[in-house]
C-alpha cells in the first residue's frame, strides 16, 4: 500500500532540522565551555547546563543525523556520519563499564578536565547509567541507520524508540519531580530535563529518517489504517500524560489522597484501553464484513474472470514473492509451449535464458518497490524457441504492505517484432541506399522518394512530390519516358530504362531505371542509378577508341600488334596499303606467313631474332628491308617494337616507318659534307692565296662591317686583323673623303646600282700617314638580288701616284721650258713681220716663213706630246655636252679653209637634210678627232686629186663619222701599226717628212677612252676611209684633271 | 690735251720675251712698265698703278701667283685687270688664278703678240 508521500517528505525534513538543531546545541555548549562563557553557563543557571560530554555526544549525533539524511548519496559522507556515532557509543560503553564496576570517577571531569578547569559547576549524582543507555542506543541507531532486515524492520527505529521512551521517562519523572531511582543503596540521579528533552527530540529525528520503512511505515500509509494509526499513536502518548498529570495535580491540590490517585489513574487507563479496543475491534469487524461482501462478488466474478482469463488472447501469469508460478492461464501456457499445470510451482526463471533472467530480476526489484511498468523480454519456450513478449505486470501486496508476488499479462510480440525488424530493415534500406528509390502513383507523381533522390537530384522532398515526375525529365527524353511508362503499364513487369533528369541546379544526369508496376494497387516501385559518370566514361571510351583508331590510321607508318602465340589481332590501314595484303589476309595470317610476306629470306632470321629479343628484353629497334606491294618491291623500314602483356598473354606492338627517303637523304648529306670539306680545303688554299696577295683584300657584310681582311690589308692600313674585324673601314682608315664621295660610293655599290665601284680614295694608316689607294668594291648579291657581302680590293698607289705626279710635273715643266724659247721665236718673228719696224725683202720674208714653220711644228709637237701624256695618264677630262654634230663638223671644216685654198682641196661635208639630234660629246675632243682625221685626209691626198668627204650617220646605236679620201692609202703591212705612237707609214714619209705620227694615236686614245670605236679601210694608192663611231648614248664622262691642249 | 696713254705693266722673267713685249706695246702706243721678277713687278704696280698687268707665273724672287694674291689685297690692286701670261698649262694654276680674280690666262706659245695687244685693248675699252 502506498504511503502518504507528503507526510513522509515533511518528516524527513523535520529529521534533518532536528539533526541541525541538536548539532548546534551541542556546538554552542561546547564552545561556551571552551571559552568559559558565562553567558550560557551562567544565564541558564535555572537549567542545569549540558556537561561537555553530553554536548559532544549531542554534537556528534546531530551532525551524524544531518549527514545521514536521505539525500546524501555519497558513500563516504554516509560513512563519515556513521563514524560520528562511534565516539558516542564508546563513551556510552565506558559509562556503562564504570557504572557496572562501580568506579567512582568523576568521568565527565576526567575527560573534560581541560574544559572544566575548576570553574565549572559539578553536577551531583552519577547519571552514568542513563547516559550509557542513551549514548549506546542512539549511537547504535545512527550506526545502523540504513540497515533493514528482510522483513523490512529497521533496527535504528527500534533503538531510537527505546532511547525516546527512556527520555520520556525522565521527562515525565522530572515533571512529577520524581526523577530518582533507587538501586541498591545508591540513588541515581537522572539527568536534567532539558538533556532528556534533547534526546527525546533526537529520537524523533532518527525515527523520521525513513518513516516509510520499518514499523513506522504503518503511521504513514496512505490508507484508512494509516489514518487510524496516526490518530491512535498520539493518543497513546497524550492520554496517559494528561491523565497522569491531572491525577497528580488533583493529588497535589489535595482533592484526594495519594492512594486514591493511583486507583483513579488505573480506572481511567482501563476505561481508555477498553474504548480503544472496542473501536479497534469494530473497525476490524467492518473490514471483515466488507471483505466478505467483496469475496462473494469476487467469487461470483471469479467464474467470469476464470473464463475471461482462459479465453483472453494474452497470457496471464501469477507468481508469488519467491518467483514461483502460482497460476498461468491457457493462453499463457500456449504461448510458452507448456501445459499450464506443468508450470505451476515452477520458478519463473525457467522461462528465460541467462540474459533475460537478469532483466526479469531487475524487474522484480521494481515490483517489490511497488512499481508498475511494461517491458519487453524474450522468453524461452518449452521447445527451446524464443518468444518475444511484452509484459505488463502488477505487483501484489498484502494488507501489511508486504510484497506477496506479482501478476503479469504478456503478449507475444514475436511476429510483431519480426515485422518491426523487417520494417526497420526496409526503412534503413530505403533511407540509406545510394540509389534512388521511388514509389509513384498512377497519375505519374512521386508518392515517396528516398533521401538518395534528394541528394542526387538536389530537390527537396516537397519539390519532388509536388509535380508529376515527368516534369523533372530532360525535355528530349520526355516522350521516350512517357512511351516507356505506357508500355510498362501494359506489361506490368519491370523494365530497364535510361533517361535524363534535370537536377535543381540545372545539371543533367543520366539515370538507369528498374521499375515494377503493381497492377492491383496501380503503383510503380522504381529504383534508379546515376549512370552519368558511366555514360561519360562510355563516351570517353568511344572517343578514345575513335581517336586511337584515327591515330592508327593516320600514322604515316605501319602498326601491328603481334601475338606471341601467333596472329595479328590489331593493325592499321597503312599496313594493308604498304604490304599490299588485304585486311582479311592479315587477320588470318600466321606469324610464319607474315615473315614470308613481309621480309626476304635473307632478312627473316634478323627479324626473328629481333622479335625474340623484344619478347625477352622488352623493346627493340630494327632497320630492315620490308617487302611492299605484295613482295614486288621493298623499302627500308625502321621498326620500333615493344612487348606488352594483356590478359596474361604476351604481345608485340610494332611501329614501322619508311626511312628509305631518309636514308637517301643521309647519303646525300654525306656527299654534301664531303663536298663541303673539299670546299673548305679550297677555301684554305684561296685564303692562303689571298693572304699572299699584295693588294688589300677585304670582305664586309652588307652594312660594311669587316668580316675578313688579308695580310696585305694589315700591312697597308697599319691595323691588325683583330682590330679590323667587326669594324667599318670608315672607323679606321677611311673617312677622309668628302661626304658626296662616300654617298656616291654607297649609291653605286648598294642603294642605286648594286655594281662595283672603282675609284681612287685617300685613306690614312694607323700612324696617321695618308695614302692614296685605287679601290674596287663589288657587292655580292644573293638569289633575290639583295646585297649579302661586299668584296673590296685596294691597291696602295701612293708611290704610283707620286710617280705620276712627278711625270706630270716633269712634262708640265718640260713643256713650259720648251715653250718659252718657242714663244720668243714666234713673237720675235712676228715683230719682224711688223711693217712698223720696216719692210722686209721677199727673200727675208721667205726665211722668216721657214722660221715660223719650224716654230709651229715645234709648238705642235710639244702640244701633242703634252696631250698624249695626259691622255695616257687618263688625266684628260671628257665632258660630254649635247652637241650638234653637223655644226661641229662644219666648224672644223671651215677652219681648214686656208689650207684647202692653199692646197686646192675640197672638203665636202654631206650635211644631212634634217637637223640631227644632239649627242652628248665633248666638243673639244671630238673637234680634235675630226681635225686630225681631216688633216690626214688632206695631207695624204694626191696633189691634183684632193677631195675629202666627211659625213656622219646614225647606225647600230652609234653616231658614225666617216672621212673618205682619195689619197695615198695605207700599205697593208703598215695598217696594223697605223694607230701606234709616232708611227708613219713609208709612203706617208715619202709624201712629207712633216708629221709626227701622233694624229691617229690621239684619235684612237680619245675615241676609245670616251667609249667609241675607230677603224678604217684603206688601199694603197687608192685612198682610205676612216670611221669613228660614238655611241648614241654619248661619250663616257671622265672626271679627269686636264683638258686637251689645242 | 692728248689722252693719256694706257699704262701697261709687263712682269716677265724671260729677257727676250720681255723685250719683245715691251717693244710691241710701245709701238702700239702704250706706256709700258717692265719688271723681270715678281717683287719688282709688285713694286711697279703699286707705284705706277698701270691700267692692266701682264703677269708671268714662273718667276724668281716672287712668282706670279703670289703677286696676284698680294695685289688683290691692295685697295687699288684688287680691281686692276690682270692677264696671266705663262707657258705653264696647268689647270690647277689656272683655276687658282681665276679664283684670285685674274681676268684671263693665256699660254704664250699659243698667242701672237698682235692678238695679245688686241685683247688688251679690248679689255681696256671696257
Amino acid at each position: 500500500m502506498p504511503v502518504c508521500s507528503r507526510m513522509v517528505s515533511i518528516m524527513k525534513v523535520i529529521s534533518e532540522a532536528i539533526g541541525i538543531f541538536v548539532f548546534l546545541i551541542g556546538a554552542i555548549f561546547l564552545i561556551s565551555w571552551e571559552f568559559h562563557s558565562s553567558f550560557l553557563i551562567g544565564s541558564f543557571s535555572k537549567f542545569l547546563p549540558l556537561t561537555p560530554d553530553i554536548a559532544i555526544a549531542v554534537l556528534f549525533l546531530g551532525a551524524a543525523l544531518w549527514l545521514l539524511r536521505e539525500t546524501t548519496q555519497k558513500k563516504w559522507i554516509r560513512n563519515l556520519g556513521k563514524a560520528f556515532s562511534l565516539p558516542v557509543i564508546i563513551l556510552g560503553l565506558f559509562y556503562f563499564t564504570v557504572q557496572i564496576f562501580g568506579w567512582s570517577l568523576p568521568a565527565d571531569q576526567l575527560f573534560f578536565h581541560w574544559l572544566v578547569g575548576g570553574s565549572a559547576v559539578v553536577h551531583p549524582g552519577r547519571m552514568f547509567l542513563y547516559k550509557a543507555f542513551i549514548f549506546i542506543l542512539f549511537g547504535v541507531a545512527i550506526l545502523f541507520l540504513d540497515a533493514e532486515t528482510r522483513r523490512g524492520m529497521r533496527p535504528a527505529q527500534t533503538f531510537s524508540v527505546l532511547g525516546g521512551f527512556i527520555s520520556m521517562l525522565i521527562i515525565i519523572g522530572q515533571i512529577h519531580k520524581m526523577a530518582y531511582l533507587n538501586y541498591g543503596s545508591e540513588v541515581f540521579a537522572f539527568t536534567s530535563i532539558h538533556v532528556a528533552i534533547i534526546f527525546f527530540i533526537l529520537s524523533f529525528g532518527i525515527l523520521f529518517v525513513h518513516p516509510e520503512r520499518g514499523f513506522f511505515r504503518i503511521l504513514v500509509i496512505n490508507s484508512f489504517t494509516g489514518k487510524l494509526a496516526r490518530i491512535f499513536f498520539p493518543i497513546t502518548f497524550i492520554v496517559p500524560l494528561t491523565v497522569g498529570w491531572l491525577v497528580e495535580y488533583g493529588k497535589n491540590q489535595g482533592l484526594y489522597n495519594p492512594g486514591f490517585s493511583i486507583s483513579l489513574e488505573t480506572v481511567i487507563y482501563v476505561v481508555a484501553l477498553f474504548l480503544v479496543v472496542m473501536a479497534g475491534v469494530n473497525f476490524v469487524k467492518k473490514q471483515e464484513e466488507e471483505k466478505f461482501k467483496s469475496d462473494i462478488i469476487l467469487l461470483k466474478n471469479e467464474g467470469k474472470y476464470h473464463d475471461l482469463i482462459n479465453v483472453m488472447d494474452e497470457g496471464l501469469i501469477v507468481q508469488d514473492e519467491k518467483g514461483v508460478i502460482s497460476f498461468i492461464n491457457n493462453r499463457g501456457g500456449e504461448l510458452l509451449g507448456y501445459k499450464p499445470e506443468e508450470l505451476i510451482g515452477e520458478s519463473v526463471t525457467i522461462l528465460f535464458d541467462k540474459e533475460n533472467q537478469k532483466i526479469y530480476r531487475e524487474q522484480m526489484v521494481k515490483r517489490r518497490k511497488g512499481e508498475h511498468g511494461s517491458y519487453e523480454i524474450t522468453g524461452l519456450r518449452k521447445d527451446g524457441l524464443k518468444i518475444n513478449a511484452t509484459v505488463s505486470p502488477t505487483p501484489l501486496f498484502d494488507e501489511k504492505g508486504n510484497f506477496i508476488g506479482s501478476m503479469a499479462v504478456f503478449t507475444d510480440i514475436t511476429s510483431r517484432k519480426k515485422s518491426e525488424i523487417e520494417r526497420e530493415q526496409f526503412f534503413n534500406f530505403f533511407n540509406l541506399s545510394s540509389d534512388m528509390m521511388v514509389i509513384a502513383d498512377p497519375n505519374g507523381a512521386f508518392k515517396m522518394v528516398n533521401p538518395a533522390c534528394l541528394k542526387i537530384l538536389g530537390y527537396s522532398e516537397a519539390d519532388l512530390l509536388a509535380k508529376p515526375f515527368i516534369d523533372f525529365v530532360y525535355p528530349d527524353d520526355k516522350q521516350a519516358t512517357i512511351d516507356e511508362m505506357a508500355r510498362q503499364i501494359k506489361i506490368g513487369s519491370s523494365l530497364n530504362f535510361e533517361n535524363r533528369y534535370v537536377c535543381k541546379d540545372g545539371r543533367v544526369l543520366w539515370l538507369s531505371w528498374i521499375a515494377t508496376y503493381d497492377k492491383n494497387k496501380g503503383i510503380t516501385y522504381a529504383t534508379a542509378r546515376d549512370i552519368t559518370r558511366q555514360k561519360q566514361v562510355d563516351s570517353e571510351l568511344k572517343n578514345e577508341r575513335f581517336i586511337s583508331g584515327i591515330i592508327m590510321d593516320t600514322f604515316p607508318g605501319t602498326f601491328a600488334m603481334i601475338r606471341q602465340k601467333g596472329g595479328t589481332p590489331r593493325w592499321n590501314k597503312n599496313l594493308e596499303i604498304v604490304t599490299g595484303y588485304t585486311g582479311e589476309e592479315i587477320s588470318t595470317m600466321t606469324n610464319e606467313q607474315a615473315l614470308e610476306w613481309f621480309y626476304t629470306k635473307d632478312n627473316a632470321p634478323k627479324v626473328i631474332e629481333a622479335m625474340q629479343k623484344t619478347f625477352s628484353e622488352g623493346s627493340v629497334q630494327l632497320e630492315v628491308e620490308h617487302l611492299i606491294n605484295r613482295g614486288r618491291s621493298h623499302s627500308t623500314y625502321l621498326f620500333n617494337a615493344a612487348r606488352i602483356e594483356l590478359d596474361k598473354e604476351l604481345y608485340l606492338v610494332v611501329w614501322g616507318l619508311d626511312i628509305s627517303k631518309i636514308k637517301k637523304a643521309e647519303a646525300d648529306i654525306k656527299k654534301e659534307k664531303e663536298k663541303v670539306e673539299l670546299l673548305a680545303k679550297d677555301l684554305e688554299k684561296f685564303k692562303l692565296a689571298v693572304d699572299s696577295e699584295s693588294d688589300h683584300v677585304m670582305i664586309t657584310d652588307k652594312d660594311g662591317a669587316i668580316l675578313y681582311v688579308n695580310k696585305a690589308g694589315e700591312e697597308i692600313t697599319g691595323y691588325m686583323a683583330k682590330e679590323i674585324i667587326g669594324k667599318n673601314a670608315g672607323d679606321l682608315w677611311g673617312g677622309n673623303m668628302s661626304k658626296e664621295y662616300y654617298e656616291k660610293l654607297w649609291a653605286v655599290i648598294d642603294h642605286m646600282q648594286k655594281k662595283p665601284f672603282v675609284g681612287e680614295i685617300i685613306n690614312h694608316r694607323k700612324n696617321g700617314q695618308s695614302y692614296t689607294a685605287e679601290i674596287r668594291i663589288a657587292p655580292v648579291l644573293d638569289e633575290s638580288g639583295n646585297v649579302q657581302f661586299f668584296v673590296g680590293v685596294e691597291r696602295d698607289i701612293t708611290k704610283l701616284k707620286e710617280a705620276e705626279q712627278m711625270k706630270t710635273d716633269f712634262i708640265s715643266f718640260a713643256s713650259h721650258q720648251l715653250r718659252t724659247p718657242l714663244t720668243a721665236i714666234r713673237w720675235n718673228t712676228e715683230m719682224l713681220r711688223d711693217t712698223k719696224l720696216g719692210e722686209l725683202t721677199v727673200e727675208q720674208k721667205k726665211y722668216l716663213s721657214e722660221i715660223e714653220n719650224g716654230e709651229k711644228r715645234m709648238a705642235d709637237l710639244i702640244k701633242s706630246l703634252l696631250n698624249i701624256s695626259r691622255l695616257e695618264a687618263q688625266k684628260i677630262k671628257i665632258e660630254p655636252k649635247p652637241t650638234d654634230i653637223a655644226s661641229l663638223i662644219s666648224s672644223v671644216v671651215s677652219e681648214f679653209t686656208p689650207v684647202t685654198n692653199t692646197r686646192n682641196c675640197v672638203i665636202l661635208f654631206n650635211k644631212p637634210s634634217q637637223p640631227s639630234t644632239l649627242i652628248d660629246v665633248d666638243p673639244v675632243l671630238l673637234k680634235q678627232v675630226i681635225l686630225n682625221l681631216l688633216n690626214n685626209a688632206i695631207h695624204y691626198s694626191k696633189p691634183r686629186k684632193c677631195k675629202v668627204e666627211i659625213s656622219f650617220k646614225e647606225i647600230g646605236g652609234h653616231c658614225q663619222i666617216d672621212v673618205v679620201d682619195e689619197g695615198i692609202g695605207i700599205p697593208s703591212e703598215a695598217q696594223s701599226r697605223v694607230f701606234s705612237k709616232f708611227f708613219r707609214a713609208e709612203n706617208a714619209i715619202k709624201v712629207s717628212t712633216e708629221g709626227i705620227g701622233l694624229g691617229l694615236y690621239i684619235v684612237k686614245l680619245i675615241i676609245e677612252t670616251s667609249g667609241g670605236k675607230v677603224w678604217f679601210e684603206s688601199t694603197e694608192g687608192k685612198g682610205s676611209v676612216f670611221h669613228v663611231a660614238i655611241p648614241i648614248s654619248g661619250m663616257k664622262r671622265v672626271a679627269g684633271e686636264k683638258e686637251l691642249s689645242i | 690735251m692728248p689722252k693719256a696713254l694706257n699704262k701697261v705693266l709687263i712682269v716677265e722673267d724671260e729677257e727676250a720675251l720681255l723685250a719683245v713685249l715691251a717693244k710691241k706695246f710701245t709701238i702700239e702706243k702704250f706706256k709700258v712698265f717692265e719688271a723681270s721678277n715678281g717683287q719688282a713687278g709688285l713694286e711697279q704696280a703699286l707705284r705706277h698703278h698701270p691700267d692692266i698687268i701682264l703677269l708671268d707665273i714662273l718667276m724668281p724672287v716672287m712668282d706670279g701667283m703670289t703677286v696676284l694674291k698680294k695685289l688683290r689685297q691692295d685697295s687699288w690692286g684688287k680691281s686692276v685687270p690682270i692677264i696671266m701670261l705663262t707657258n705653264l698649262s696647268d689647270e690647277k694654276k689656272e683655276a687658282e688664278a681665276a679664283k684670285e680674280g685674274c681676268y684671263d690666262y693665256f699660254i704664250k706659245a699659243d698667242w701672237n703678240i698682235d692678238d695679245l695687244v688686241k685683247k688688251v685693248r679690248s679689255k681696256l675699252k671696257q
